[in-house]
């Protein structure tokens, strides 16, 4: 018995599989265009990030800013009484205030940096401590005129540990360094509040303001509810409250907009996809034109010009796939390749999800404006 | 001019047919009111000078160029008053074309060459690869169903060009010059295979050539000129003059 031979009737695999390299380019632009946006993304999102960093790292169910709050590294202060407001609620274990005061800060060596001087409780159980300080460094932060640097802050500080420098013209002295709370626009230094009062950064008047306020709820606590009820005790107009959450997004949001980044970031993959676009049309195009007397062949039988342009879009959606697929590796090779080198890289799940959706459709719309070129020949005109 | 045949009645029959080029100044007539009519089983050629409009008849009779005026006749079916999805539906179930060149896809194999047309026309996948099997043996190439058009030589190509009409199962097969990219050999191989065509599946077909060593393979043949059917003996009649 002789074995059947091998037939494949998908016109647009069989015509991928043996004419690969003329669908490269198209699945390359594809390809190319994703990663464009993948790594824009990505890098966006690791730098601004660490804008939120404070926010991000403590375990405070509730916020409470200053109203009109854009950024958490641009509020105004609020009444610290409003903490005891909060705690009224019983859905609230504990709240503490969180003074943030910039300040100009002087190295040993003469380095002049502007800070921004956070005061936390000296208790690692404190709910302003952030996570990378939690263990050993908050409880440090007990010693008079003790600070925490950031290491990777360290060098632009020109500061080490044990060594001493001034805030405001007050000597204080580096404890130790902390990991993982660089942020960028703001260079964080973590005092005690009772070093922070010492440093009088703070006008008499003000001394019963803080810039945040946070609050832990208990486990079993309606978190949008005792938010929405919190929110209407304080009033609009004293306070915001917000989730860790809200007030990270919305603070990252701000500065994707403000900086003119975010424009920046949708115009260039705007420019990425149109170049893709144009890529693949014009290589399946190419392809379609080249093999235009068959199709038209085709047609003369009587096959209907909708299955031929099935054909057409299913090999643009098999080089949209190829190319997302491509994109998916490239993307993540390009993310562990910043892990290693310490830059701020976040993959983003949703932004990969966006990206392949934008390379298919990119590649099936390119598919759609390559398929007049079916028509460009009539099966009549085989007959000349 | 009328023809009659002793026996049968016509497969396929064109009355009136006008067709030009062209506007005002630049128009030219290539058909003028040609009536003409086809039989099963027979090899018709159509014959004539360059730009005496034979591919332009091809063209209307086989429901690919609507004719400025005139009507052509499949059986008692007018081809030319169908809607354009009717006509390509009476196209897939009773036509069949070879083109000049062979108009093979590079990618598909021999049998996915032949295979394809009826698939993609809403035949099944099991049904489509045996019909195209049988149709690659009848043109003697059982043994090079996996091969591509590049591993195939012009005589092959044309070959696989012919099975892929054949398995249309065609009443009227239309043929445009079918030999002129083949050496003598092949030429008369590609012949002799439509003419068996046409008898062996009682299949009319029209071909369209300018090589006159076809002549003795035809029933008949029609010379054209003019825009008018000139000669349209039996090659028999023809013969014995």
């Amino acid at each position: 018995m002789t074995t059947l031979p091998r037939c494949n009737l998908s016109l647009a695999r069989a015509t991928l599989l043996y004419d690969w390299r003329k669908f490269l380019p198209a699945a390359l632009s594809v390809t190319f265009a994703g990663v464009l946006m993948m790594v824009q993304l990505g890098l966006l999102m690791g730098m601004f990030g660490t804008v939120t960093v404070l926010v991000d790292s403590t375990s405070a169910d509730l916020w409470v800013t200053a109203p009109g709050t854009d950024s958490v590294d641009d509020t105004a202060d609020i009444a610290s009484p409003l903490s005891a407001l909060l705690a009224v609620s019983p859905e609230v274990i504990h709240t503490e205030t969180l003074p943030v005061r910039y300040a100009g800060w002087k190295a040993a060596n003469g380095t002049r940096v502007t800070v921004a001087v956070t005061g936390l409780s000296p208790d690692p159980a404190a709910l302003a401590c952030p996570g990378p300080l939690r263990a050993r460094l908050c409880a440090l932060l007990a010693t008079p005129g003790g600070v925490v640097v950031d290491q990777s802050e360290a060098g632009k500080l020109g500061t080490a540990v044990g060594e001493y420098a001034e805030i405001n013209g007050r000597r204080v002295r580096v404890l130790a360094l902390s990991h993982g709370m660089r942020s960028i626009g703001t260079t964080y230094i973590f005092t005690s509040q009772q070093t922070l009062r010492g440093l009088s950064l703070t006008p008499p008047q003000n001394q019963d303001k803080t810039s945040f306020i946070l609050a832990s709820l208990r486990p079993e606590a309606n978190l949008p509810l005792v938010q929405k009820t919190l929110q209407r005790l304080i009033g609009p107009e004293s306070a915001r409250v917000w989730t860790g959450h809200q007030l990270s997004v919305h603070s990252q949001r701000w500065w994707l907009r403000e900086s003119g980044v975010g424009a920046g970031f949708v115009f260039s993959t705007l420019l990425g996809v149109i170049i893709a676009v144009v890529i693949t049309s014009q290589s399946l195009r190419g392809i379609i034109v080249s093999q235009v007397r068959e199709y038209a062949t085709f047609r003369a039988v009587g096959v209907p010009a909708s299955r031929l342009a099935v054909i057409v879009i299913e090999q643009a959606a098999w080089v949209g796939l190829a190319g997302t697929i491509a994109m998916w590796l490239l993307t993540w090779l390009i993310a562990t390749l910043a892990h290693h080198l310490y830059v701020p890289f976040d993959f983003s799940f949703d932004g990969a999800l966006a990206a392949t959706a934008l390379g298919l459709i990119t590649a099936v719309g390119s598919g759609l404006l390559a398929l007049r070129e079916l028509y460009r020949l009539q099966p009549a005109e085989l007959l000349r | 001019m009328t023809i009659t045949h002793p026996t049968r009645s016509p497969i396929l029959r064109a009355h009136g047919l006008s067709h030009a080029y062209g506007e005002a100044a630049t128009r030219s007539v290539v058909l003028n009111d040609m009536s003409v009519q086809f039989w099963p089983g027979e090899l018709t050629l159509i014959m004539g000078a360059s730009g005496s409009g034979k591919s332009t008849l091809l063209a209307v009779l086989g429901g690919l160029l609507r004719p400025d005026s005139g009507e052509v006749w499949l059986a008692e079916t007018a081809v030319w008053k169908m809607a354009p999805t009717v006509l390509e539906k009476l196209r897939f179930e009773r036509f069949a074309y070879i083109f000049q060149g062979f108009n093979l896809f590079p990618a598909l194999t021999a049998l996915e060459q032949v295979a394809m047309p009826l698939y993609l026309g809403g035949t099944s996948k099991k049904q489509s690869t045996d019909r195209a099997q049988a149709a690659l043996v009848e043109v003697g190439l059982s043994a090079h169903t996996n091969l591509r058009p590049t591993e195939l030589s012009g005589g092959e190509k044309q070959r696989v060009a012919i099975a892929r009409a054949l398995v249309m199962e065609p009443a009227v097969l239309f043929a445009d010059e079918p030999t002129s990219a083949l050496d003598s050999v092949n030429s008369d191989m590609a012949i002799r295979l439509l003419h068996g065509i046409a008898r062996s599946h009682d299949t009319c077909v029209i071909a369209v050539t300018h090589d006159p060593r076809l002549m003795p393979h035809a029933e008949r043949i029609l010379t054209i000129g003019d825009g008018a059917i000139q000669d349209a003996q039996p090659v028999s009649e023809r013969i014995a003059e």
